[in-house]
């Protein structure tokens, strides 16, 4: 599969005040596939935007490379920026100029029409207020206004940092809903969030970093499925008597608050019931145990603690 | 023909400040009451034939040194000045205070090429605006020239002069946005640029001028001071010509400009 992004080693090193260095990227690998929706998860302060920042040439990497569309990054900028739409953090805009005139201002660095304007604000939502004074927005409105800047160039590639930011269950549906057509629409969507529910349900595939370092990547399914352990939670009124039949049988078991895990795949699910319909213990819940992309996030992370 | 464009689209955003356009409105509205001021004061006959240096004598817009009076083109150069200043201070300053530089390296991401465009976009409109506001503040003083004054003296030479004149009040405007457009990008903040201007301008020169007379041939005041009029300056404790005043102060602009560019290129654009 042809890559879109290439990072790789890439290390951002901030000096702080007193001297102090800190990395906010260290020595991150990252490929991302062409087409889809593609998550860049961490926690805040994890370096996700650093390596946005990198490749965009926004900030220059202490060491290693990027390469965007297949050229390497900032060098090749110039050509490749053309067929990239980015929100980084904020959108910024003029507020004291409509949408149309911010639209328009900055389609012309580009040659960019009118009806281009438009219809990038019309695709976005906000034909309606498209002569509307910025500042008049809310914070909803303006990331959909970031994101009619970013499609204004119709791009290959669109790179968004914290789209959802700030907005209320709304306005990130609006936005999951956007993301998802860009992303069927042939173009690659690079998200960066750490809202990972969001995320869960829009992205073909994530990545999660930790402290500047890639802590695992591929496919949301396979990632999940691989994390997940083959086991089977099992409900029963009794879960005392429930775990002694089942550890007699030879079987791994938990006592959960409210129910038995049992260390078996799905498959061996009628096993499970036989052993405990033959003691006379009956089931109130039977499922094959899954995990969520929080979960895994957080037992990746291991910052529990931390507000997400 | 990408660089024109971006130069057009730069104008445009600078056009589109709150703060420009307010400092073109005030001028403006000033140049209307020194209109009215002017008017006012020729009308009585007895004290305007008194008053040789009032501007409704037209003669008086510009006039040489030599000639004991003031030029009436010469005090609007410090509003000018000072508009320059600011309006090419917010000009930089305002993008980084709203976020809007990142989104513009975006769409732009050679930095020499957009640091290039916004800092001769904004040299352009100064020169351009502050030529059209001189005459706009030398047209104020028609109404009191028609009804109560005269036009004796101005020949072909004189208007001449002034058009120079003026050409080089626009150009030390030019300078001076340049000046604040380069220091605001490297402090990346309007009010570092507009506190250093006038800290050099206010307090140091003045010092310097004060304590140690014969440098003043090195500060920027003397040598605007010079370069407006063309002609050495009154009672001045150095001789200096126009020309090397003029060089002076392109001395003091490029290795600016050149620090400025080079921090652009260069630097983060981040928050950690």
């Amino acid at each position: 599969m042809t890559s879109i992004i290439e990072i790789a080693g890439l290390r951002k090193e901030y000096r702080q005040r007193h001297g102090k260095r800190v990395n906010a990227v260290d020595g991150l690998d990252l490929s991302v596939p062409e087409g889809g929706v593609f998550g860049f998860l961490g926690p805040n302060g994890s370096g996700k935007t650093t390596t946005i920042r990198c490749m965009l040439g926004l900030v220059s990497a202490t060491s290693g490379t990027t390469a965007v569309l297949g050229r390497p990054t900032p060098s090749d900028l110039s050509d490749v920026m053309p067929q990239v739409g980015s929100i980084v953090e904020t959108p910024a805009m003029f507020p004291t100029m409509t949408a149309r005139e911010n639209l328009q201002l900055l389609g012309a660095v580009d040659g960019i029409g009118k009806r281009r304007v438009i219809e990038s604000l019309e695709k976005v939502g906000l034909g309606d207020r498209a002569d509307h004074k910025v500042r008049t927005y809310s914070l909803g409105m303006r990331q959909r206004l970031g994101l009619a800047a970013a499609l204004l160039k119709d791009p290959a590639l669109l790179v968004l940092d914290e789209p959802a930011n700030g907005l209320d269950p709304a306005g990130m549906r609006e936005i999951r809903e956007l993301l998802r057509q860009m992303g069927s629409e042939g173009r690659t969507v690079f998200v960066s969030s750490h809202l990972l529910t969001e995320v869960e349900q829009i992205c073909d595939r994530v990545a999660i970093i930790d402290r500047g370092k890639l802590m695992l990547s591929g496919r949301v399914d396979e990632v999940l499925a691989e994390a997940s352990r083959p086991s089977l939670i099992v409900g029963v009124d009794n879960l005392t008597v429930g775990a002694a039949t089942l550890r007699n049988a030879g079987l791994t078991v938990e006592i959960a608050v409210t129910y038995l895990r049992v260390a078996l795949p799905a498959s061996d699910a009628a096993h499970v019931t036989k052993l405990l319909a033959d003691a006379g213990l009956y089931l109130n819940e039977l499922r094959a145990e899954s995990v969520s992309l929080e979960e895994l996030f957080l037992s990746i992370t291991n910052h529990a603690d931390e507000p997400l | 023909m990408k660089f024109l464009r971006l130069v057009v689209v730069e104008m445009r955003r600078a056009l589109h400040r709150r703060l420009v356009r307010w400092m073109i409105f005030i001028a403006l509205v000033g140049c209307g009451g020194i209109g009215l001021m002017l008017f006012l004061t020729s009308r009585n006959p007895v004290k305007f034939a008194h008053d040789t240096g009032h501007p409704a004598h037209m003669v008086n817009w510009w006039v040489t040194r030599g000639s004991g009076e003031e030029s009436f083109l010469l005090p609007g150069t410090l509003f000018l000045v000072v508009g320059a200043v600011i309006c090419g201070a917010s000009v930089v300053g305002a993008e980084w205070k709203a976020g809007t530089m990142t989104t513009m390296l975006t769409w732009v991401p050679s930095r020499l090429r957009l640091h290039g465009a916004r800092t001769l976009s904004a040299a352009i409109l100064s020169f351009v605006i502050s030529y059209l506001l001189q005459f706009v503040y030398l047209a104020s003083a028609i109404p009191a020239v028609v009804v109560h004054g005269d036009t004796e003296g101005t020949s072909a030479s004189w208007w001449g002069a002034l058009l120079l004149a003026m050409i080089r009040i626009s150009f030390i405007t030019l300078l001076v946005t340049v000046l604040a457009v380069s220091i605001a990008t490297i402090g990346r903040n309007t009010s570092a640029a507009l506190v250093a201007l006038a800290t050099w301008a206010l307090v140091i020169e003045r010092m310097i001028a004060g304590f140690w007379p014969k440098f003043g041939r090195f500060m920027i005041a003397e040598n605007v001071g010079i370069v407006v009029p063309w002609e050495q300056m009154r009672g001045a404790a150095f001789e200096r010509s126009p020309q090397i005043a003029l060089l002076t102060l392109i001395g003091y602009l490029i290795p600016i400009v050149v620090v400025a560019t080079v921090l652009f290129a260069q630097r983060d654009v981040a928050t950690t």
